[in-house]
């Protein structure tokens, strides 16, 4: 099974998650996921992630300067974004039980 | 691989990536690219740190899948199809139609300026080039218009294939080096004797800026350069010149179309044409 695909469902929840714990730049949600288990994450894909969710008005950004290159933008969540979250994570969490349920006896 | 070469491999990727998203509407499209920016940035500190890191293109993918990952994850939509139209039964894709006529214009004024300006040198024409409109601003209007044509068929976007190879950065091996050299050397070389015998005529700059020089034979001869050390000067800022723009191209993405065609122009037409003596 190719995880990239998996991750294209799940990567708006993934994202959200690591923003709950702290603001994050781009490239820092993307050493995050990667923390968490999450290796197959491209660059590209978190960056538009994050573009997306902050147009969806469930992130906030602002910038700041930094002294490795161009200036950082970093994402905060929303209380929409919050919601979202919430909502997202029981979602996934039903669906994850009851996959797990149904694979149980196969590993 | 040194921080220098990966800032020109990032910025020839930067440039790749905005081509790839020329559809995307500017303010979004400049922002995004800011985004990638930073991104490469980041890379490029932790590449430079490690020594197996390998290439940009190793750690992202090329330019495209770079682009057509940000567009799907950001909502942008698919890339546009190719504009193609069918004509007397087959398909024709009209960027490229634009792109060839661009090219053969844009390298046609280039070879008639050379001539046209070579014949006037060489005979000595009495009556100055401008009394007669055709020859004197033939050429530059069809170089003109060939650049405007090759404009247009950039704004719409090179084919792929030839956009990767322009933007591609070989590793810096001790041969690519040694031939990236040698070929700004041959240009800039080029570049000095075209200018100096066939534009303007008997090696009238070197005698300019070389006067100590003596009388130089008028000849057409390209060693010519090397039999006095004053005519060396104007060779050697020729060629200075010409290995201090070279590493900038790689980075002009898919404008790299006009370098490319001129440089074609001048090291491998000027040097075939003078040694089959067809100017």
């Amino acid at each position: 099974m190719d995880p990239t695909q998996l991750l294209k469902g799940v990567l708006d929840l993934a994202v959200l998650a690591i923003l709950r714990d702290g603001d994050g730049y781009g490239y820092d949600v993307l050493r995050r996921l990667h923390l968490a288990g999450l290796d197959a994450v491209a660059d590209a894909s978190v960056y538009g992630t994050l573009r997306r969710l902050s147009k969806a008005g469930l992130l906030t950004s602002y910038v700041r300067p930094s002294n490795e290159g161009p200036h950082r933008r970093y994402y905060r969540l929303t209380k929409l974004g919050k919601d979202q979250l919430l909502a997202s994570a029981k979602t996934w969490k039903a669906f994850a039980d009851a996959m797990n349920d149904l694979i149980g006896e196969a590993v | 691989m040194t921080a220098r070469t990966l800032q020109r491999e990032a910025n020839a990727y930067i440039t790749a990536v905005r081509t790839a998203l020329r559809d995307v509407p500017a303010n979004e499209r400049e922002s995004a690219v800011r985004d990638v920016e930073a991104n490469l940035a980041d890379v490029i500190v932790d590449l430079a740190e490690d020594a197996h890191a390998g290439s940009l293109h190793d750690r992202l993918g090329t330019p495209d899948q770079y682009a057509a990952e940000l567009r799907e994850s950001a909502g942008y939509g698919p890339a546009p199809v190719p504009f193609t139209e069918r004509l007397w039964g087959r398909e024709v894709r009209w960027t490229n139609v634009i792109l060839c006529t661009g090219i053969i214009a844009f390298a046609y004024g280039l070879y008639w300026a050379v001539t046209e300006f070579h014949t006037h040198a060489f005979w000595r024409t009495p009556e100055p080039l401008l009394d007669d409109p055709l020859y004197s601003m033939g050429p530059a209007v069809v170089t003109l218009a060939g650049a405007i044509f090759l404009a247009w068929a950039v704004k719409r976007g090179l084919p792929r294939s030839l956009s990767s190879w322009l933007s591609r950065d070989n590793l810096p091996t001790p041969v690519a080096t040694i031939r990236r050299y040698a070929f700004w050397v041959l240009r800039g070389w080029s570049a000095i004797f075209t200018l100096d015998y066939l534009i303007l005529g008997e090696g009238r700059l070197a005698r300019w800026v070389s006067p100590g020089a003596g009388p130089v034979v008028p000849t057409e001869d390209p060693f010519v350069y090397l039999t006095h050390w004053a005519l060396a000067i104007p060779l050697a800022t020729a060629v200075t010149l010409s290995i201090v723009v070279g590493p900038s191209e790689r980075s002009l993405g898919d404008w790299r179309i006009f370098p490319v065609i001129f440089n074609a122009i001048l090291v491998f037409w000027v040097p075939l044409a003078w040694y089959f003596h067809f100017i």
